[in-house]
């Protein structure tokens, strides 16, 4: 019996050492290694991007930081040469509210030197509130322990954070998760890169099977859900503009460059907007945006207007991914149109992409 | 203190056994027995320290009623601690309910605030209760206050069982046994193997049983697969995270060289649900008999009597479980299923000798297990409401419907597929597919792999095997290198999700 007891510590010191090894040599979330090696497409962690985004940022070293929802995960291109050849990680956070969005990237600056240019997208939906709950201050209970990590007062903040961590190296779903990023590597199924780009194969996979019909009937019914739920309204007394009033103001103290810009929608989605009375709160919502632009000196670019691009009718039936190649449904832009918005940025020339609001009070 | 944490298994486990055997090797078997009850009390304590003090009170006030039982031979006495224990839980745990239900009847305007409910209530106090009538029924008493301490807060099963009796108790702490490396090295390998059923197969399945239930909760209907999926992965679940648990008393108990009663014996292949009742919390079944059911009467006045104690008992064993409409909807179903059982056997033998055990099992088996998963939404589902409208979506009557892109995959047999007016729906087809999956894994080691019971049946103490028949498997854990790493992988993998979110369900009763 003594030999079978020897034999299981062995056993057990062994496997925890080889899970441990497997989950870094595998990197299934890209936060270990500082190269793409062979298994660049990270799968497991395309639903992850709340838990591993912050540590990824630590490990990236970017010099250019993309801030936002799922619009920009999906939507940035990976490479452009507004990141100036060097280093940009995408920030974006899918279904993040505001506080949530700037908390995770002022973690990133605070923690790397190398930040130097921030671009900021936003969202209406994302500045707005139930009527019958305006917040005037955001509930970061959930997910501040994260970036306080050991720095946090309360011990079970760091108990919390310390089990990820490990977690993320030594744990049942780092093996599985390592396993699937080794099988899915050439798998239609969304995947981010260690700098935070989600490629979006998902969608080519929908489209390819169901066309594009099956993406923007999902989202117009999640949007009316949504819409329908609860009356939602712009209110200036909520927390989301001064979260990303003091955003800006943090991040121009340590002389980063800031870019400010409204995401495009198309027509459907303002249509939707329409419909459940929301497009006074939209007006209003620009109007407040281009004012604290105005405070901080830097101009607005708004691509949620009627141009070209975002007009375009999409042939629903189509199978073709390339038949609507700047949008996968209403509220989500492809890399494509992601790439004129960096262009656009870069040159401050809109052309009919979009409008650079300026306060005219 | 969860078993499954970090700080159970890397810390208060080792230190705890480290300390006791060496107590136990360099002082006295006495202070490693104290240092057992001051290790459970902080154990407990660690959830809700204030209600130490109800377990302390619980435990002192029972001492010196048994004492008084014992002394003075007065039935009353008897009566006043049963009472006692059962005000107190009445308090905590039924309180709530039936002055809520009682507004409801009477339209009174009457607001009670819901009551924490002190962790192991349910098992400390019957445990006791055991205890008082025993002593008043057999003349039996522990004169030693520590080792009467240490019955009923044995940290290994305080929490959720077994429910242990005194008689297989107190001779152990008594006997002083010589612990070898042979407990260690099955009491680690039985702790292991539970420990796996729990974070591996009961926290992997209940993600696909959540969900579900919260849903029909919320109104949401969900469709028949829907319904079925979550039902079975909840069966599933709760077995696996409660028979793990015993798992992990059994194995733990062994490290300290005490045996504790088997709890589960594959309940999933009962053939009826009288055996169903006889491999499934078995020992709460044989409390409910020794303490309800043959203080009621059992089978001693008659078929009518018989039956009606049998339903109250599981009725009340419904209760036992938790104050609410659906636990006393679950114990009646159960009751009524006894007594429907008991009734068929009865006429099976008279008149129906035709029906042979050989081809009658897999009818009995299927019949068995849709009447035991019916029960289990009852016990699951929050409310009346939500427990309907799952039974109405598992009876076909919201409509059948699977996911789109199965469907796709299933166009050869589209001919059949619109005869029985199936529907689609967009997303979840993944879900569905790892949701039965899960089920068919389930399902297939809870009916073909051999019992916690059955693989040690050679090295388990006498008092775990006691009263429960099973039958020999051929698979039998050996001290050998294979056995060690199968135990090892299990073990690592286990530990391997302790940074997930996981709790017991039975930590609710």
């Amino acid at each position: 019996m003594k030999h079978y007891l020897k034999l299981v510590g062995l056993f057990v010191v062994i496997g925890l050492l080889v899970l441990c090894a497997t989950s870094y040599l595998l990197d299934p979330y890209g936060i270990y290694a500082n190269k793409d090696g062979a298994f660049a497409r990270k799968v497991a962690a395309a639903d992850k991007g709340r838990t591993v985004k912050p540590y990824q940022a630590l490990n990236s070293a970017p010099y250019t930081l993309l801030v936002g929802n799922s619009r920009v995960e999906i939507g940035m291109p990976a490479e452009h040469a507004f990141y100036q050849g060097k280093p940009a990680y995408n920030m974006g956070l899918p279904g993040a509210s505001v506080s949530m969005q700037y908390a995770y990237a002022m973690h990133a600056v605070e923690h790397n030197n190398s930040v130097k240019q921030v671009v900021i997208a936003v969202d209406f939906l994302d500045f707005t509130s139930a009527a019958d709950n305006i917040a005037s201050t955001p509930d970061n209970s959930g997910w501040q322990w994260r970036l306080q990590g050991l720095n946090s007062d309360s011990f079970a903040d760091k108990r919390r954070y310390i089990a990820e961590r490990i977690s993320l190296l030594f744990s049942l779903s780092a093996l599985t998760d390592s396993v699937k990023t080794v099988l899915a590597q050439q798998s239609n199924v969304n995947a981010l890169n260690r700098f935070g780009f989600n490629d979006g194969r998902v969608y080519h996979f929908h489209v390819g099977n169901e066309g594009f019909a099956a993406l923007y009937q999902q989202k117009a019914h999640e949007m009316q859900q949504r819409l329908s739920a609860r009356q939602w309204v712009f209110n200036q007394q909520s927390y989301h503009l001064n979260e990303l009033d003091h955003f800006i103001t943090r991040l121009k103290k340590q002389n980063i460059a800031v870019y400010l810009m409204i995401n495009p929608y198309q027509q459907p989605y303002l249509d939707l907007l329409s419909q459940h009375k929301l497009d006074q709160h939209l007006a209003n919502w620009k109007h407040q945006m281009a004012q604290l632009s105005a405070r901080h000196q830097l101009p607005l670019f708004d691509f949620a207007i009627a141009s070209p691009m975002v007009t375009e009718i999409v042939d629903l039936k189509s199978k073709n991914a390339l038949d609507s190649p700047y949008f996968w449904e209403p509220a989500h832009y492809r890399p494509a149109f992601g790439d004129f918005i960096l262009s656009t940025i870069q040159t401050s020339d809109c052309r009919q992409l979009c409008n650079i609001l300026i306060d005219k009070n | 203190m969860l078993f499954n944490s970090v700080e159970f298994l890397f810390f208060f486990l080792p230190l705890t056994l480290l300390l006791y055997h060496l107590l136990r090797h360099h002082v006295s078997v006495q202070s490693a027995l104290f240092l057992l009850i001051i290790a459970s009390l902080f154990f407990y304590a660690w959830w809700q320290p204030a209600y130490l003090i109800l377990l302390t009170a619980s435990v002192l006030s029972n001492y010196f009623i048994a004492k008084a039982i014992y002394r003075y031979r007065k039935n009353w006495l008897t009566a006043l601690g049963v009472c006692l224990n059962l005000a107190v839980i009445g308090y905590y745990k039924y309180s709530v309910f039936f002055v809520n239900n009682l507004a409801m009847l009477s339209g009174a305007d009457w607001q009670v605030e819901q009551i924490l409910l002190p962790l192991a209530i349910s098992f400390f106090t019957f445990q006791q209760i055991a205890y008082l009538i025993d002593v008043q029924r057999h003349q039996v008493i522990e004169p030693s206050f520590s080792k009467y301490v240490l019955f009923v807060c044995f940290f290994p099963q305080l929490i959720a069982g077994p429910i242990v009796h005194h008689s297989e108790m107190m001779p152990q702490f008594r006997q002083q046994v010589a612990i070898s490396s042979r407990h260690f090295a099955v009491g680690l390998s039985i702790f292991s193997i539970g420990l796996f059923k729990k974070t591996v197969l009961a926290d992997g399945i209940a993600v696909y049983a959540n969900p579900v239930f919260q849903q029909a909760e919320q109104g949401i209907t969900p469709d028949f697969f829907t319904a079925w999926g979550g039902a079975l992965a909840y069966t599933f679940q709760l077995y696996f995270d409660f028979s793990g648990y015993s798992d992990m008393a059994i194995g733990l108990a062994l490290l300290f060289g005490i045996a504790l009663p088997l709890n589960f014996n594959s309940p999933y292949k009962a053939l009826n649900i009288v055996d169903f009742w006889r491999r499934w919390h078995i020992t709460l079944s044989r409390f409910l008999r020794d303490y309800l059911y043959i203080s009621l009467g059992g089978n001693r006045f008659g078929f009518i009597r018989r039956y009606s104690n049998l339903f109250i008992t599981m009725v009340l064993g419904g209760l036992w479980h938790g104050a609410g409409w659906n636990f006393l909807i679950w114990g009646a179903l159960h009751g009524s299923y006894l007594v429907v059982n008991h009734s068929f056997s009865h006429i099976r033998q008279r008149y129906l000798v035709f029906i042979k055990d050989g081809w009658f099992a897999p009818l009995a088996w299927s019949l068995t297990f849709i009447a035991v998963v019916v029960g289990w939404v009852f016990f699951r589902a929050p409310s009346l409401d939500g427990a309907l409208l799952m039974l109405s979506a598992m009876s076909g009557a919201e409509g059948i419907s699977l996911p789109a892109g199965i469907m796709v995959q299933l166009g050869f047999l589209s001919p059949l597929l619109q005869w029985l007016n199936v529907g689609s729906y967009l997303g979840g087809g993944m879900v569905f597919i790892e949701t039965w999956l899960w089920i068919i894994a389930l399902l297939s080691i809870s009916l073909f792999f051999p019992n916690v019971l059955q693989l040690f049946y050679q090295q388990l103490p006498e008092q775990t095997r006691k009263g429960v028949s099973v039958t020999d498997a051929e698979l039998q854990w050996q001290p050998s290198a294979t056995w060690a790493l199968a135990i090892s992988l299990l073990f690592i993998v286990a530990v391997s999700t302790l940074g997930r979110v996981s709790e017991f369900l039975y930590f609710n009763f």
